[in-house]
């Protein structure tokens, strides 16, 4: 009972594992996969993220590339005809900022106003860059094509002409009086030669030379002017060199002899064109700070504002080279500190996949601790119980050699003093030494002499028993005729058979069959046989013995009765050393319920079988079989 | 699907977007070389649009623009319809060598033609060598442009100012009324001036003048009217000249015929063609007399002459309003010869097999009553000059030999 207890133990400990190993695996699959799953999410999250921050990225640096190439051309007129060339503008610009994502998470509020900041810097700047190329584009389109210049040049030429055509004119009437002079006659010579004298005194004395040689000054300075590309140059051109001149002239005009009225007018109206051509409309001469201040237009004026708007545009672009550096200082601040954030959610999931590794590893290892305590526990019974069974066996052989031993020696024992009964009871049965004194006594020594008989019987079955079971017994083989030992077995139960009334049928007697064995072994195995069948059979009852050889040279010997006959239970007790099926005594049957085991272990150490087959109240049928390599068919061999 | 038909859709896209660029964009397409847009054949024109000889170039233009109606009308060039890109210098230098850069290099035209003047020819060379294009028949007769050997890329079609002024005193020496010092010359103080006069004192001095200090010679400055000086000049001249050479513009020539006239000078005043017929007449009024101009162009009154009724009718189809002109004719006749090279081309027109087609012309008549003559030596077709002289406010057709009756 404790072993089965120990058993049952066993399995429960080993389905316990099988359920420890199967939970294990799903909880660790399943940490595993959660954790794997929430990564995956968190992973793909990251990558859009930073997919969205690297289109951002590349967004802006196209946009800051356009912005570049439109300052660059919008401040180089010369470079780039029209500005429709360039397909960008600054609505388009402002449009990309706002699409810019401004709507940074808390904690960069500075960034996202220096982004918005800057940007609007940088439009105001693309605004006023506008503007200025406007403006200059007229200014240098004018100077370009020497528009004002040439308007200063034409009246400067203007100028020279009407001087020109004065000196002409004069020259002519000079050249008439002369052609006057040579045809005339003498009587008027001295006339026309006072008239051609005081024309001459007048053209050397008049200031005209002197204009001539203004207007050749002026014409100078203005292509100085136009020529001029420093601005600070200005002033001196304008306030040193050209008043002067210009106010010159005009007294010059003034103190002009020989000029009419109407001319002299003439002249000082060209001074005033000629001056609002250089200045600009709306110019004003301060005479005591020597200085003009200048109009609107003029060719004096356009060119300062050329070289102006070039010093501008050089502010201007390092105003926008500036900015755009911080807009893209805070770009790049921006982009980092995203980038800062994907890393730490990077970081954040590398952690938590390690937490979910550990957790895993945790469980498993935890597991693993388990189900070797339990192995050890499972091996520890299972030695146990191999260690019980063997002390058992080893106990059971023990007490089985013991049986054994005890068997063989008290048999031995008991034999030598049971000689002497026999022995005695015999000489006292034959009347050796005389007459009893009473047939009583006769009676008895039979009695004695048949008991102790049977009882020697039973020792030497015993005996046997035991040397077979201790392995002690030898089987001394030699060849014989079975009819032989049959007819020596028939002899031995012929009395028994009488007494009991029961006739013996041999019809195996006529074979010439010849055995390979123990003779001994195998008359005292028909012997048991014979002697169990006459005892279980009544009266008038037949034992038939019979033989047949089998296909494969096997030889049964089968003897047969009309007794009682057994159930299974009783074919099986029947085997078993003192197992009786019935009570011997009851019935009168003498017997010690030895014979049939005996019988068996015989012919199982020929290498044959016994096998009963029987019915109750039907008969017994015993077959005795003999194995091949012992049956020698009616021939002796060697 | 979509995936493997993109790239497929934006390749053809490309292409069909290149064809387009190809052939609406010309200017971009071709911005890589030198190569002429596909299409239409592009001629320029750099010419007096406004300024003093406005008149000029209007009229060249004029004449220009109907033969090329003319030769449209006809389907063009080999089925390529011809078109004229003008731009205006106003007789400016600076102004006409910006307008030349671009229309070579921008709008990739063929050739240049019917410039108008000296100085803007002289400040245009230089531009025409460097990107090696024709500069066919401008309106000057200056020496700048008749180099020998010629410029390769320079082809006039008229007489120079040189064979004008030669025209004349030869006219004038074979009248036998004329002596060598008396005749006189009136100049614009510039290029176009000077060529005139050394024209004239090269011809002098082949009739045997001993030194040019022995000849009268006046000037006035370009774009303006003061003539005065000059005729005090010639007033006292000794002796009195009896001939006037003229070079100039119409507005002072007209000042200075009209002021001498006035003074009593009572000479014979001969002025090149670039004078402007026209122009002259229409300032001068009927009542001058004794005025003649030199043209390079046969009347266009003549209508004997094929070429002339050709030039009317091409001219009335083009624009109704217009009447004929020597300067509109000169315009006629240069395109008309531009033509007759460009429709002897075998192969696409460039800037070189043009100048080529031009030179390989040789001796040829376009219906003018003189043979023209044009090599590679050769860069002036006509070396012909036909007196005109101012009748009624008119000038009409004159014959040399009756210079004679001109002259008191």
């Amino acid at each position: 009972m404790k072993s089965h207890k120990e058993a049952r133990r066993i399995i429960k400990m080993l389905w316990a594992l099988i359920g420890l190993t199967l939970i294990t695996f799903l909880v660790v699959n399943l940490s595993i996969g959660w954790g794997i799953r929430d990564q995956r999410d968190q992973y793909l999250n990251i990558t859009t993220e930073q997919n969205k921050l690297s289109e951002q990225t590349a967004k802006f640096r196209f946009l800051m590339g356009n912005v570049r190439t439109y300052v660059f051309n919008a401040l180089n007129p010369d470079e780039v005809s029209s500005l429709s060339s360039v397909s960008f503008s600054s609505d388009s610009f402002v449009q990309a900022v706002n699409d810019l994502p401004f709507d940074v998470d808390a904690g960069d509020i500075d960034i996202s106003a220096n982004l918005k900041r800057e940007s609007l810097a940088i439009i105001d700047l693309l605004v006023r860059i506008k503007e200025w190329r406007q403006v200059f584009k007229r200014v240098s389109s004018d100077i370009a094509d020497h528009k004002s210049l040439n308007i200063v040049r034409s009246h400067l030429q203007h100028i020279h002409e009407v001087t020109n055509i004065v000196v002409g004119k004069r020259r002519i009437s000079s050249a008439l009086k002369i052609l006057e002079y040579e045809k005339a006659g003498s009587e008027k010579s001295g006339a026309i030669a006072s008239e051609l004298a005081d024309i001459h005194t007048e053209m050397i004395q008049g200031g005209l030379d002197n204009l001539l040689d203004d207007l050749h000054d002026i014409e100078k300075l203005v292509e100085l002017l136009a020529g001029e590309t420093r601005f600070d140059q200005l002033p001196d051109i304008k306030d040193n060199k050209l008043k002067p001149i210009l106010d010159r002239m005009y007294r010059e005009i003034q103190t002009l002899n020989s000029v009419s009225e109407e001319g002299r007018q003439q002249g000082i109206e060209e001074i005033e064109v000629l001056n609002v051509a250089l200045f600009g409309r709306g110019y004003k001469a301060d005479e005591k700070h020597e200085t003009i201040y200048v109009g609107d237009g003029g060719f004096y004026t356009i060119r300062r504002n050329f070289l102006a708007l070039k010093l501008e545009k050089r502010d201007i672009y390092n105003e926008f080279e500036e900015t755009a550096r911080k807009f893209e200082l805070s770009w790049t601040e921006y982009t980092q500190l995203v980038q800062g954030q994907q890393k730490a959610v990077t970081r954040n999931m590398r952690d938590e996949l390690q937490e979910t590794w550990f957790l895993a590893f945790l469980i498993s290892l935890f597991s693993a601790v388990i189900f070797l305590a339990m192995i050890r526990y499972v091996f520890k019974a299972i030695s146990r119980q191999v260690d019980t069974l063997a002390i058992l066996k080893r106990d059971a052989e023990a007490s089985n050699k013991a049986k054994s031993n005890f068997l063989a020696s008290m048999s031995h024992e008991l034999r030598t003093p049971l000689n002497a009964i026999i022995g005695f009871s015999e000489v006292m049965k034959i009347k050796a030494f005389g007459k009893l004194g009473n047939s009583k006594y006769e009676e008895y020594a039979d009695d004695i002499h048949l008991s102790g008989k049977h009882l020697l019987h039973i020792i030497d079955d015993i005996l046997d028993i035991s040397s077979i079971e201790a392995e002690k017994l030898e089987i001394h083989d030699q060849e014989f005729k079975l009819s032989t030992s049959l007819s020596e077995a028939l002899q031995m139960v012929k009395i028994q058979a009488a007494d009991a009334g029961i006739t013996i049928k041999n019809e195996a007697e006529d074979t010439e069959i010849c055995l390979f064995a123990d003779e001994r072994l195998i008359t005292q195995i028909i012997v048991n046989l014979l002697s169990n069948a006459i005892k279980f059979t009544d009266e008038n009852g037949v034992v038939r013995i019979s033989k047949k050889m089998l296909d494969d040279g096997m030889l049964c010997l089968i003897v047969e009765d009309t007794g009682i006959g057994m159930d299974e239970e009783g074919v099986a007790t029947a085997f078993t050393p003192f197992g009786m099926v019935y009570d011997a005594y009851e019935r009168g049957k003498k017997g010690t319920g030895l014979g049939l085991p005996l019988s068996k272990k015989m012919i199982e150490l020929h290498g044959g079988t016994i096998a009963i087959k029987s019915e109750l109240g039907a008969g017994t049928r015993v077959e005795l079989y003999f194995p091949e390599k012992r049956v020698l068919n009616g021939q002796f061999l060697g | 699907m979509r995936r493997k038909h993109t790239p497929l859709n934006a390749k053809s896209l490309f292409s069909a977007l290149l064809v387009l660029f190809a052939l609406n964009f010309p200017a971009l397409a071709v911005n890589a070389g030198d190569e002429l847009p596909f299409g239409k054949i592009f001629l320029g024109m750099s010419t007096a649009l406004t300024g003093p000889a406005s008149d000029l170039g209007r009229n060249m233009l004029l004449g220009v623009r109907a033969r090329l109606a003319e030769e449209n009308r006809r389907g063009g060039i080999k089925g390529r319809p011809l078109h004229l890109i003008t731009r205006d210098d106003g007789y400016e230098p600076d102004r006409a060598a910006r307008n030349v850069r671009y229309l070579i290099e921008i709008e990739k035209v063929l050739t240049i033609i019917g410039n108008v003047g000296t100085p803007t020819a002289i400040s245009a060379i230089p531009i025409i060598n460097e990107k090696q294009t024709l500069f066919f028949a401008p309106f000057t007769g200056a020496g700048v442009l008749r180099k020998s050997p010629p410029d390769k890329y320079v082809i006039n079609y008229r007489a120079s100012y040189a064979e004008e002024t030669s025209a004349m005193i030869d006219a004038l020496m074979s009248s036998g009324k004329v002596a060598l010092d008396e005749i006189a010359f009136f100049t614009q103080r510039d290029g176009y001036g000077d060529a005139g006069y050394l024209g004239g004192i090269t011809a002098l001095l082949k009739h045997g003048l001993v030194s040019e200090a022995l000849i009268t010679h006046s000037r006035y400055d370009r774009n303006t009217l003061a003539v005065e000086n000059s005729i005090a000049d010639i007033l006292l001249a000794k002796p009195v000249p009896k001939v006037i050479i003229m070079v100039g513009a119409y507005a002072p020539s007209a000042h200075f015929i009209r002021l001498a006239r006035e003074v009593g000078i009572n000479a014979l005043f001969l002025n090149v063609s670039f004078v402007g017929s026209t122009s002259l007449a229409r300032e001068l009024g009927s009542a001058a007399e004794r005025v003649m101009v030199t043209q390079v162009v046969p009347h266009p009154d003549d209508e004997l002459l094929p070429l002339v009724r050709k030039y009317t009718k091409s001219l009335f189809e083009y624009d109704p309003q217009s009447k004929p002109s020597f300067g509109s004719f000169e315009g006629y006749i240069s395109a008309e010869i531009l033509m007759l090279a460009l429709n002897s081309l075998q192969s696409e027109p460039t800037r070189e097999n043009i100048v080529e087609a031009l030179e390989g012309l040789g001796r040829f008549d376009i219906g003018m009553g003189e043979e023209l003559y044009l090599d590679a030596q050769n860069h002036q077709a006509s070396h012909k000059v036909w007196p005109t002289l101012l009748k009624k406010g008119k000038f009409v057709s004159f014959n040399w030999a009756e210079i004679e009756h001109l002259l008191r």
